[in-house]
């Protein structure tokens, strides 16, 4: 069974690269960069371990932690879960979990990021082999570390993705976005504290390693450093903790798998009734834009994608704040500017980014824009309005509680015009850039945390000219905003500006995003659609 | 009179398969055309470059005279369309959907209000048209594309599978709706597998296979005195597994 999964998942990799070019590219692109990082990592463990630098261990302990982290984090915040083998096309066959675990473990490490942990976790057995004691135990630590990240990846995302994609998680969204937040604020504070607290470098990275050794994320890698140095206690415990961890990991994606197999139809909500929401229809208006507008709106209260989307605009400028309130302790303004102000920023730099993803998440269902006839500027300019009423007042909210945390409501005109050119900027640049470049997206209901076939590098070209030019398009205005802080002309120039390079960026970019999308409509339809990627 | 729509030459390929080849088509206004063929004979691409989702290699294609490719928008106003296998706005409730497709084809908001009750009401949606249409069934589903289609009283209605996974009840008022639509002056192009139900209500079939048009013209001329299926099997020259082949398929009912 192990054999025919590895050979199902590698022949369905190959066959996807025959498809697509942008496919190619991108593994191309991700097999460059996952060489890169382990030629980094193997140089880097044999380069420590021959010269006997005193860090050499808490460093390997500290990155190999890190690595299996970035595994779990990774798939949650960027680019997704490779879901080639979804476990749900086995549900007609007669398997049981337990059969497809192993296959499915060992599929898992076939791809770049499988290969490239591999290759590091055996470096780390060459680094640790200065004793046979140290060498048997960097080996098992290397096996148990390895199923570790790949595991607790699996876990997460499809237990946190089921809870997601579900209907409920909309009326828990709130709840979820407040702990969230406060969580990734209070692991900002700590890491602030322990920085400050520490004097040097080495010390730093002892403490860390020492911490990183006690997660979960370190417990398997920890072990060789343990035995290395005589601490048996603590090599037993970290031992039985890793294999627990194992253990109890691979029961729990037995019983996701379990579950997936027996039920696997996306979620389906149960004949609930909408309201009317005319409030809605009165606000946009019958134009076509405005019926544009009016669905996407709709759409942000009631698709999945989209209410994540403003979780994330919650949460960003939630911990920029925390982390300033730790700057301001150590009495480190930016000059005259408190960091409060970053908060509006960092939203008015993110604001594009949803509108990149628009057409994608319409999936299949854009055919009702193009059998309308329905003018592609009407389409641009409808979804910047929903975005608008999205985010204005989540703007507005960040800058009232900057400046009545900061007491400085001087500071509020300056900084809202940047934001006006950053913002208004962004979403211009992606109206036009989003018209350009799209890949299939995951469909609502469906595990958010899902990668299709073929996506991932169009939206990562679009998310990077998005932020490029929000953040070029606010320079000019910033320069005029800190110029205005003691000379009154530019302090009055700046929102003029600021509102000119914004307005103008949002006439351009549905100008030409609507021309292009005029005349590319069909090819429009060919990209988001799954079975072609 | 122009012909309500035409094909003439229409060719796509995908990669190095030729879904579409050269075909050539023509559907007289107020006709009621069947497009029938085997899986894979190219209905769908066929219809999706009739109505401008997907770019010809080669060829026109004319609605009412209009060149569907050479200026989209003024061909797409006289056509009502009804892909399959495409999702709809799901996450809006059916009379919001109406209500949506509506303000996109620029029919009046009130025109809009009193035809989608009457619509909701013809199909029997009328119950569920608050819920999302995501929660709907496959036959709600289409029946809800229908009156999408419908909603900016096309000229022309070109509908691929329209019959498919709706039960008999609707079936029959589905089939009422063309009819009356066909009475009243317009045309309707759809696709079917069902060849009963296309000898029942068309005038006007053409039969495809590999992407090319095997027999089209009026139902007599094309079915030649057999039945349609019969003739339809005829013309593809299909092969009935013979006796031999299969036949441990038989041990399922017994000793196994």
């Amino acid at each position: 069974m192990v054999a025919v999964l590895v050979g199902l998942k590698l022949r369905l990799l190959r066959n996807a690269l025959r498809q697509s070019a942008w496919r190619i590219v991108g593994v191309v692109l991700a097999t460059a960069y996952g060489l890169f990082l382990v030629a980094l990592a193997v140089v880097g463990m044999i380069a420590l371990r021959f010269t006997g630098v005193a860090v050499g261990p808490d460093v390997v302990v500290v990155g190999l932690s890190a690595l299996t982290l970035g595994w779990t984090l990774v798939p949650l915040l960027a680019s997704g879960m490779d879901d080639t083998l979804d476990p749900g096309r086995f549900a007609l066959l007669p398997l049981r979990a337990r059969e497809l675990l192993p296959g499915l473990v060992a599929s898992s490490l076939v791809g770049v990021p499988g290969v490239a942990t591999v290759l590091i976790a055996l470096a780390s057995v060459v680094f640790w082999a200065t004793g046979a004691l140290p060498a048997i135990a960097a080996l098992i630590g290397a096996v148990l570390g390895v199923l570790t990240s790949v595991v607790l990846a699996r876990v997460v995302t499809t237990g946190l993705g089921g809870l997601m994609g579900g209907r409920r998680f909309r009326d828990s969204a709130a709840g979820i976005v407040a702990v969230l937040a406060s969580l990734s604020g209070v692991t900002v504070a700590m890491g602030m504290e322990a920085v400050s607290r520490t004097p040097n470098a080495a010390d730093l990275v002892g403490s860390l390693a020492a911490l990183a050794g006690w997660t979960p994320f370190g417990w398997a890698w920890s072990l060789p450093a343990d035995v290395a140095s005589g601490r048996w206690g603590s090599a037993a415990a970290k031992l039985g903790c890793a294999v627990v961890l194992v253990a109890g990991l691979l029961r729990a994606w037995e019983a996701l798998l379990e579950r997936r197999l027996t039920s696997p139809l996306e979620a389906r909500g149960g004949g609930e009734r909408v309201g009317q929401s005319g409030w809605i229809d009165r606000l946009v208006g019958t134009s076509s834009a405005g019926a544009v507008a009016g669905r996407c709106l709709r759409y942000w209260r009631r698709d999945p994608r989209y209410i994540t989307s403003i979780a994330m605009y919650l949460i960003l400028p939630i911990v920029l704040v925390v982390s300033m309130q730790l700057q301001r302790r150590s009495g480190d303004d930016l000059g005259a500017v408190p960091w409060e102000f970053f908060g509006p920023f960092s939203l008015a730099m993110l604001v594009g980014l949803s509108t990149c993803q628009d057409l994608a998440y319409d999936g299949t269902a854009v055919w009702t824009h193009l059998t309308t006839g329905v003018p592609g500027r009407a389409d641009r300019l409808g979804r910047l309005i929903a975005l608008g009423v999205v985010v204005g007042p989540l703007f507005v909210l960040l800058q009232l509680a900057a400046a009545v945390i900061s007491g400085r409501w001087d500071l509020v005109v300056p900084s809202t015009a940047v934001g006006a050119a950053a913002g208004l900027g962004g979403a211009g640049a992606a109206s036009w850039i989003g018209a350009i470049l799209q890949s299939p997206a995951a469909p609502a209901g469906a595990n958010p945390f899902r990668t299709t076939n073929g996506g991932g590098l169009q939206a990562m070209i679009a998310t990077m000219v998005t932020v490029a030019a929000s953040g070029i398009l606010a320079v000019p205005v910033l320069a005029l905003a800190w110029a205005g802080l003691d000379q009154p002309w530019a302090a009055v120039a700046a929102p003029v500006v600021g509102l000119g390079i914004g307005l103008g960026a949002v006439t351009l970019g549905t100008r030409l995003g609507g021309g292009y999308l005029d005349g590319h409509w069909p090819e429009v339809l060919t990209n988001v659609s799954e079975k072609r990627a | 009179m122009t012909d309500a729509l035409v094909l003439e030459q229409i060719t796509k390929n995908f990669g190095a398969k030729r879904a579409v080849d050269a075909l050539s088509l023509t559907v007289p206004r107020g006709s009621l055309f069947g497009l029938v063929g085997p899986n894979g004979a190219g209905k769908t691409t066929t219809l999706s470059m009739a109505t401008g989702l997907l770019r010809p290699d080669y060829g026109r294609v004319l609605v009412g005279g209009v060149d569907v490719w050479a200026d989209p928008p003024a061909a797409k106003t006289l056509m009502g369309v009804l892909p399959d296998g495409l999702r709809l706005f799901d996450r809006l409730s059916g009379r919001e959907l109406l209500r949506y497709v509506g303000l996109l084809r620029r029919v009046p908001p009130a025109d809009i209000e009193a035809r989608s009750r009457e619509l909701l009401d013809a199909l029997g949606l009328t119950e569920d048209a608050d819920n999302l249409v995501v929660d709907y069934s496959s036959g709600m589903t289409k029946k809800i594309g229908l009156a999408c289609a419908l909603i900016h009283a096309p000229a022309l209605l070109v509908l691929d599978e329209p019959f498919e996974a709706v039960d008999p009840l609707s079936g029959e008022v589905i089939r009422g709706i063309l009819r009356r639509f066909v009475a009243g002056g317009g045309t309707v192009i759809f696709s079917s597998h069902v060849m009963e139900l296309v000898e029942q209500l068309c005038d006007q079939l053409a039969v495809v296979a590999l992407g090319r048009v095997v027999a089209a013209g009026s139902l007599d001329a094309v079915r030649a005195g057999e039945s349609l299926q019969q003739r339809f099997l005829d013309l593809l020259g299909v092969a009935v597994p013979s006796e031999g082949v299969l036949t441990w398929l038989q041990s399922s009912s017994g000793s196994n």
